[in-house]
């Protein structure tokens, strides 16, 4: 950027303007070394969470990403600023890298544009994205003719994300999902009460209310309502969310509105959104639509199992009939005891045979269209008339073994009796789960494997996911929504087991085996399985998506003609790529800075056959007020990668090097070694760039250049040392030979080098500091000792003896 | 400081009057503006060494000011300043040819050094 018209300006401030271009130059390259270590930490932590080991908290990961975006951007612009622009194909790169991530990261929530109410009747099964599972399958089982469904319709995904948003509660619900990762009871209590509240609050947009004061009109029905949750994810195989969000019964005409948000709360209980979490359902995807239906005046109401959950290859249903609401199935915290499901279809006293059949035949019909077995919630009303509330796939048992033959476990039986709910054997520690009593953190933090026992079955169980091994209830039914949710979590489950309250004491050490029904004392083998996190997880599935973007490394080797910006496809690439030509940059920083006319450098006064100059750009120099003009000895350098540099210099017996063979004096043309008078005059100037972690220290003698380019300070994976050595005066074959003596030392003290020639390169990355302060003493050492050496490699036996004499000490001063 | 001229351009004034007193305070001439269009007017009277411009303004953005400022008065090197962190603005902001990209809050020193670094328009030999 020519600034021609300012030169009075620069004239008054040259000085400083000059410096600040050398500092400035200096932060640019700082930044993009602390966000390089940065990005490469969040990388790998996305990394780490797309294996899927653990639930995510995919809110968490965007977040990172957008940080890591910023930063990577940062790096780009900082890498253009210092080089004039000579890498801003790098910015396309990355927009488009970037675009790629927001595509992924938007597409995860319900796009504009789509209806806030539908009628039922416009609903089918394809529509569960828009209006939850639930009230897509109720609408396809009435387009389908499979069973008369109650008249109504659904306030869409859209609409609840224009009431979140409307309402500001965005923010507050997405937050949960990290919450929720943390794990700590309390701050999950206190963060889901804080979001129902605001529900409480919030108001219904007016554009809705307006749409289902019409919906309602329309139907002329003078009849009360039932209102239903529709949660998208909701209802899916394995994935039921059973009994976790709210259906608000017989409400009138004017009280929808606020039903409605009942039902939109009941997203947001700590079980509700501890299921989520585990069934990795990412917060920002979530939408709960709410299904509006005609309130069936029944006389009969019941569950059916299209199959037994723990035998689907039998021909068998299991059904169940209520005196109870269906609700209560779910409704309530805390499962009622509900009657025995019949196995098979023998003996229901209160449903006639044809009744029987009529439902078998709708349930198989049913089955049948949706492909799966189901869970379906029926009705009759006072004419007898069947319809149906609620259908969806009923997560079944898919091992082929049939549950006798699990081996018998070798112990002493504590506790026998119930029926198995979900099948399998676990163990851990008693914890009593009773109504009002509060769980202690200290219980959870204990991250133990517990064996919940209860006397009804509640859907709080899934707040103890992460560490439940069983389940014991004294009542309940398989068909309870408690037992779906055991068994689409793998978790054995008795339930009917009278009196294992107080057989089964809290903190006793159990193992239950649900297929048999029988608790043993102690933790008994087979061991247990881990549980890990669904492999069809959306939240992992999304955050596998975005680590592809990010994560993958294709520019690996920078010598080749493919490191490119062109060829930068991921976060990772640019970030790879700045670092490198950053590196690239700064190499010769003391080289091209000792050109710049009118910079204060240090010179330091020590005993060395060569002149150090010195440009502090920051904290490398103690500042001295008593300092005499820009003098400084070697006890003021403060530089962490300088001061052990210069140790080793000092520690070099440059004196007393000697020749192997007089030959070797003849090849350096009339030149004395290790002369200093004659290095210094022969303009043998060293330039070092300092600041308090940084240096880079340019030597161009007479004959060789060697560079050093370092940052050594407490963040390891910030450390590095590249070195760079070339030429000499002596004929190629003893350059090459010095090439080879660096390289033996340098391999040997854990350096990666390669040569070519005489130039040799070698790098350390990440190493403590300590090792750190140690390597660059004996790289101090180095570029002494190696000074003049081409002049005594004779044979080629001679770079491995001076490489031995080095490394034992033999170089040094006494 | 030093003695550069300084244009600062921002829809907020809770955010532009304390930064020009606290550029003020260090000796710098500058000159405040709370919308692109005043910037644009000032710019056709007076030159500016930097102008320091907000991204997000009503009417006439900092981008559209950036464009302008690059056609009309390429002398004036051009710092963008914002409050949401974003990588696609950014990148555009650079593509148009900024000087730099700042992040709000800033400091007013690191801005300084920032401006004066931007008008120097020294290279490294």
């Amino acid at each position: 950027m020519g600034r021609g018209g300012f030169l009075k300006f620069f004239r008054k401030k040259k000085e400083d303007e000059k410096s600040l271009v050398v500092r400035y130059q200096f932060q640019l390259f700082q930044q993009i070394l602390t966000l390089n270590d940065r990005v490469l930490s969040i990388l790998a932590e996305i990394e780490e969470k797309a294996q899927g080991k653990k639930p995510v908290a995919v809110e968490e990961v965007v977040k990172g990403i957008r940080e890591a975006g910023m930063d990577v951007f940062i790096m780009v612009k900082n890498l253009n600023i210092m080089t004039e622009g000579a890498h801003s194909s790098l910015f396309s790169a990355l927009k488009k890298v970037n675009q790629e991530i927001e595509r992924i990261v938007t597409g995860a929530s319900v796009q504009a544009d789509t209806p806030l109410v539908l009628k039922l009747s416009q609903v089918r099964k394809g529509d569960a994205w828009l209006v939850g599972g639930k009230m897509a399958n109720l609408g396809e089982v009435q387009a389908h003719d499979l069973a008369p469904v109650p008249d109504g319709f659904v306030l869409t995904a859209r609409a609840f994300n224009k009431f979140m948003q409307e309402n500001g509660l965005w923010e507050r619900a997405l937050r949960l999902e990290t919450v929720v990762e943390g794990g700590r009871w309390e701050a999950i209590e206190s963060g889901c009460d804080e979001v129902m509240r605001a529900i409480e609050h919030a108001k219904l947009p007016d554009e809705i209310q307006k749409m289902i004061k019409q919906e309602i009109a329309i139907s002329q029905d003078t009849g009360t309502w039932a209102v239903r949750s529709s949660a998208v994810g909701e209802d899916t195989m394995g994935v039921s969310h059973a009994g976790l969000y709210k259906t608000v019964l017989d409400v009138e005409a004017k009280d929808v509105r606020r039903a409605v948000l009942e039902v939109i709360k009941s997203a947001f209980t700590p079980p509700a959104v501890t299921y989520r979490f585990e069934h990795g359902l990412p917060a920002r995807s979530f939408a709960m639509a709410v299904g509006v239906l005609r309130m069936i005046q029944w006389k009969k109401i019941g569950v059916l199992f299209t199959r037994v959950p723990e035998r689907p290859h039998e021909d068998a249903i299991l059904l169940e009939v209520n005196s109870k609401r269906p609700s209560d199935r779910g409704e309530d915290h805390w499962e009622g005891e509900v009657k025995d499901a019949q196995p098979h279809f023998s003996c229901c006293p209160s449903l006639g045979g044809e009744e029987i059949e009529e439902l078998i035949s709708v349930g198989r019909s049913i089955e049948k269209h949706f492909g799966c077995p189901q869970d379906i919630e029926w009705a009759k009303d006072e004419d007898g008339k069947l319809f149906v509330l609620q259908t969806r796939p009923l997560f079944v048992s898919h091992s082929e073994k049939v549950s006798k033959i699990t081996p018998s476990l070798q112990g002493k039986i504590i506790f026998s009796g119930g029926k198995t709910a979900s099948s399998g054997i676990g163990g851990g520690i008693v914890l009593h789960l009773e109504m009002g009593k509060a769980v202690s953190s200290e219980a959870l933090a204990r991250k133990t494997n517990l064996v919940l026992v209860m006397r009804f079955p509640t859907r709080e169980i899934v707040r103890f996911m992460p560490c439940l091994k069983a389940i014991v209830a004294e009542s309940g039914s398989i068909t309870g929504h408690t037992a779906i949710l055991a068994r689409e979590a793998k978790c054995p489950m008795i339930v009917s087991a009278k009196g294992a309250m107080e057989v089964l004491k809290e903190g006793m050490e159990v193992t239950v085996d649900a297929d048999t029904c029988c608790v043993y004392a102690g933790l008994l083998s087979p061991p247990q399985t881990e549980r890990t996190a669904s492999s069809e997880s959306p939240a992992i599935n999304l955050v596998r998506s975005l680590a592809l973007n990010l994560v993958p490394l294709n520019l690996f080797d920078s010598t080749s003609k493919d490191f490119t910006p062109e060829n930068a496809k991921t976060l990772h690439d640019i970030t790879r790529y700045v670092h490198e030509k950053a590196f690239e940059e700064m190499f010769y920083f003391a080289e091209r800075v000792k050109d710049v006319r009118g910079l204060k450098f240090f010179r330091l006064k020590a005993n060395l056959p060569l002149e150090i100059k010195i440009f502090d750009v920051g904290g490398g120099i103690e500042a001295k007020e008593s300092r005499k003009a820009l003098e400084i000895l070697p006890e003021d350098v403060v530089s962490k990668p300088l001061r052990p540099f210069l140790q080793g210099m000092l520690r070099v017996s440059w004196q007393d090097l000697r020749p192997i063979s007089p030959q070797g004096f003849l090849s350096v043309v009339g030149q004395a070694i290790a002369s200093p008078p004659a290095e210094v005059s022969l303009g043998g100037s060293s330039y070092a760039i300092v600041s308090s972690e940084y240096m880079n220290f340019s030597t161009k003698a007479g004959y060789h250049f060697s560079t050093v380019d370092s940052w050594c300070g407490q963040r390891t994976n910030k450390n590095y040392v590249h070195f760079r050595f070339k030429g000499g005066a002596a004929d190629p074959q003893r350059r090459a030979r010095r090439v080879v003596f660096l390289r033996t030392v340098l391999d040997k003290l854990g350096f990666l080098t390669s040569a070519k020639g005489d130039l040799l390169t070698a790098r350390m990355e990440k190493r403590q500091e300590e090792e750190m302060l140690e390597c660059l003493q004996y790289l101090g050492r180095l570029v002494m000792c190696a000074r003049q050496l081409d002049m005594l490699m004779d044979d080629n036996e001679s770079p491995h003896i001076y490489a031995e004499a080095f490394l034992s000490g033999k170089m040094d001063k006494l | 400081m030093a003695s550069i001229r300084m244009l600062v351009v921002d829809d907020e004034s809770e955010f532009l009057e304390p930064l020009l007193q606290r550029l003020k305070r260090r000796g710098v001439e500058c000159t405040g503006a709370t919308s692109g269009e005043e910037a644009v007017e000032l710019l056709k009277k007076t030159d500016y060494d930097v102008a320091v411009v907000d991204v997000k303004m009503p009417g006439m953005n900092g981008l559209d000011l950036l464009r302008w400022i690059r056609r009309e008065k390429p002398a004036t090197a051009v710092i963008l300043l914002t409050g949401h962190a974003s990588v696609e603005l950014g990148i555009q902001g650079m593509e148009l040819g900024a000087f730099e990209y700042l992040l709000k809050p800033v400091d007013v020193d690191e801005l300084l050094d920032v401006a004066l670094r931007a008008s120097a328009g020294l290279k490294l030999p």
